[in-house]
């Protein structure tokens, strides 16, 4: 009698659970359809693969996107409502902490700079109000991005944290959300088009209110790079250009699909690796790279500003074609402002190369971000 | 009398794969190179042909780079585990590598012009050595404990990672990218020209050590024994940190700290020369020393296309598995 009362309790039990389950599943199903319709809207960016941006009437939807699956990593719902919840991003956000000096470049374009409370270490600033802003002590510096302390963090009431994504939840993503702190990854880095990592800033734009004047520069800069494109489309020579430099044992080259290998492309130039496959490094020996470049005519991003600190820890390059040819070109022309606006001025990088391989057509008047070394 | 014929017939056996060794390295290189390019580079050198230079400029000097880190490595090792009268001590475990380390630092991202001398470099980490081989020695006067001793070796190596570590973090971007470029290490960025005055410096250190035979030969039997034999303890004490602290500071200076060596190659002799004597000890040290970094460097080049591994984890991935099977089979008999 008891068994059977148990065995009937039992079954009781799991239709209850059963019930419960698909109801979930319904329930699970429905938000999931929601959250599809809320993104049915037309994708706002053109040139960058990790963001997606989808206007709906009050609610703006950003997708950052995992470069690995394709999928979205992080889903944010921006509203200019009053919320109290995670599940939406008040905007304008009124204070940010920002890990990546490109971050620091698309709020100055924006003139945001003042909604910066934490950064990593001011060594790598350029930005001139940045820096008194830090002497004022209105900016933390936070250290390395992966440790940073979080009370100092909290301390600012900072409402988000961007940092350069990696596949993952940020370190303490959980304490943070908690504490009303939203985590949003950049992939700006990962981006392969120059065009691409610009248009970043639109992130920035619909974070800050700005987000007419964020396209308004995205569209100036596009029609800048393009119609240099154009130009340069126009001309007849494919001058020899080197990239890259020794680090360690191997010469890390940037491969065929990458970002700085189709900025060579568009500046009209013959690049030794560029029908390689990859949109980051190429590790290659040095054996190979001399052997390959002993007639190159160009060498650009060495990463040292003098031949002195790049011949004291690697002598053997002075056998490369570009050093015997004195054409070595560095992105070190005013110290950290390369690092900071080179993803959101990408036609001025275009400028530069064109003006240093093809000197005849395009006179180097004024370089922005590069220099000879000498 | 057999256990001398046997080590006489390994120190013959290890003369014999050197020059395998060494063929081996000369041919491990991306570029295929022909035989008689190899001639033609040293008889009839052309500077346009890129064959002729990766011969002379790139292959050449990493070899024998190679063959003076591993001999001075092994032979530094050998003298601190004599020394300390442990098998665990060595340049490296003792903080002597840190002591360089520490003043490249200093002397790359600070600009203290103090360090910044003719030699740059090669001073600050000589220097470096020297001092933290002089403390470590100071220290051995009161400390007599072998184990304490390596303790305080090690504390002495942690503390100067960590004042490393602050110095990295107030540096500027060029001069710490220098700093970790040089602390990866590598036996490819010495220069053909550079080779007389290291080549000099490795002999003068080598030579020395050879003539400490005898007394680290009574080291072995205890500071009493050596005492009694007539040895001044205070004087070789500090004549194997001098050679030691020139020896790894050198090689430090040209190629970074390269881990491991000073400690599993004259483990790795002792085990299979199953001898105290500094006699057939030290010149196996030597050559044990050249034959494996060589061989390690065969496997970086011949892998560089594909994964690019520093030298360091190469050594100990192949040298771990070695020892720990050594010591094993040891016990087993």
């Amino acid at each position: 009698m008891l068994k059977n009362s148990r065995t009937v309790d039992y079954f009781y039990n799991m239709k209850i659970l059963s019930l419960v389950l698909i109801l979930s599943a319904v329930m699970f199903s429905c938000d999931s359809q929601k959250e599809n319709d809320n993104l049915t809207g037309e994708n706002i960016v053109r040139y960058a693969k990790y963001l997606r941006i989808i206007e709906k009437g009050n609610l703006t939807t950003i997708e950052i996107l995992s470069p690995e699956t394709g999928e979205a990593e992080q889903t944010l719902n921006l509203t200019k409502e009053l919320v109290k919840t995670n599940h939406f991003l008040q905007v304008p956000v009124s204070k940010m902490a920002v890990l990546s000096s490109t971050h620091v470049g698309m709020l100055s374009k924006l003139n945001e700079i003042d909604k910066i409370v934490g950064i990593t270490n001011r060594l790598y600033v350029f930005n001139e109000e940045l820096l008194e802003n830090i002497e004022k002590g209105k900016v933390v510096e936070l250290g390395e991005e992966g440790q940073i302390p979080v009370e100092s963090l909290l301390k600012t009431k900072c409402k988000t944290l961007i940092y350069s994504g990696f596949g993952k939840e940020y370190p303490y993503q959980k304490q943070l959300n908690a504490a009303m702190v939203k985590c949003i990854a950049n992939y700006d880095w990962r981006e392969v088009h120059p065009l691409g990592k610009a248009e970043w800033i639109l992130l920035f734009g619909y974070l800050t209110g700005k987000e007419k004047e964020a396209k308004i520069y995205f569209d100036k800069i596009e029609n800048e790079y393009l119609a240099l494109e154009e130009k340069a489309k126009k001309l007849k020579n494919y001058p020899t250009v080197l990239e890259g430099n020794l680090f360690g044992e191997s010469w890390f080259a940037p491969a065929g699909e990458s970002f700085k290998a189709q900025l060579l492309k568009d500046a009209h130039v013959h690049y030794q690796y560029v029908d390689t496959k990859g949109t980051g490094s190429l590790p290659l020996t040095l054996e190979k790279i001399l052997s390959d470049n002993l007639d190159t005519e160009h060498w650009i991003n060495p990463g040292f500003p003098t031949k002195e600190k790049l011949f004291t820890f690697h002598p053997k390059l002075k056998y490369l074609g570009p050093v015997t040819k004195n054409k070595i070109y560095d992105y070190s022309k005013s110290g950290n402002r390369y690092w900071e606006l080179s993803a959101i001025e990408p036609q001025k990088i275009l400028s530069d190369y064109l003006s240093i391989f093809h000197p005849t057509e395009f006179p180097k008047k004024n370089l922005y971000f590069y220099q000879e070394v000498k | 009398m057999i256990s001398q014929k046997r080590n006489r017939f390994l120190l013959l056996l290890l003369l014999v794969i050197m020059p395998i060794a060494f063929i081996s390295h000369f041919a491990a290189g991306e570029i295929s190179i022909s035989w008689s390019t190899f001639g033609d580079a040293w008889i009839s050198f052309d500077s346009s042909n890129p064959e002729h230079i990766i011969v002379r400029e790139f292959r050449f000097p990493r070899f024998i780079m190679a063959c003076l880190a591993g001999s001075a490595l092994s032979v530094c090792g050998l003298m601190m585990q004599t020394l300390f009268n442990n098998p665990l001590a060595g340049p490296y475990i003792l903080g002597i590598n840190s002591g360089s380390s520490l003043f490249v630092a200093i002397s790359l991202m600070t600009g203290l012009s103090i360090f910044q001398s003719d030699f740059g470099l090669v001073s600050s980490a000589l220097i470096g050595a020297f001092i933290f081989g002089l403390i470590i020695l100071s220290i051995s006067f009161k400390v007599k404990q072998g184990v304490s001793l390596l303790l305080i070796g090690l504390m002495l190596g942690s503390f100067s990672s960590a004042l490393v570590s602050v110095i990295q973090y107030l540096s500027e971007a060029n001069s710490l990218k220098m700093f970790t470029m040089w602390i990866m290490g590598s036996l490819q960025l010495v220069e053909s020209d550079q080779l007389p005055f290291i080549s000099v410096l490795f002999l003068f250190g080598m030579l020395g050590s050879f003539l400490i035979i005898k007394p680290l030969n009574a080291f072995v039997l205890g500071e009493t024994e050596a005492v009694l034999l007539g040895i001044s303890i205070r004087k070789i004490r500090l004549l194997i940190i001098v050679f030691t602290a020139l020896l790894t500071g050198l090689i430090t200076a040209y190629c970074g700290p390269i881990a491991f060596i000073g400690l599993a190659v004259p483990n790795l002799v002792k085990i299979i020369f199953k001898t105290q004597d500094h006699r057939i000890l030290l010149p196996a040290s030597l050559i044990g020393g050249a034959i494996f970094i060589v061989l390690c460097d065969i496997i970086v080049q011949l892998t560089a296309q594909w994964i690019p591994l520093p030298i360091n984890a190469v050594t100990s991935l192949i040298g771990a598995p070695m020892v720990i099977y050594f010591i094993v089979k040891r016990l087993a008999q």
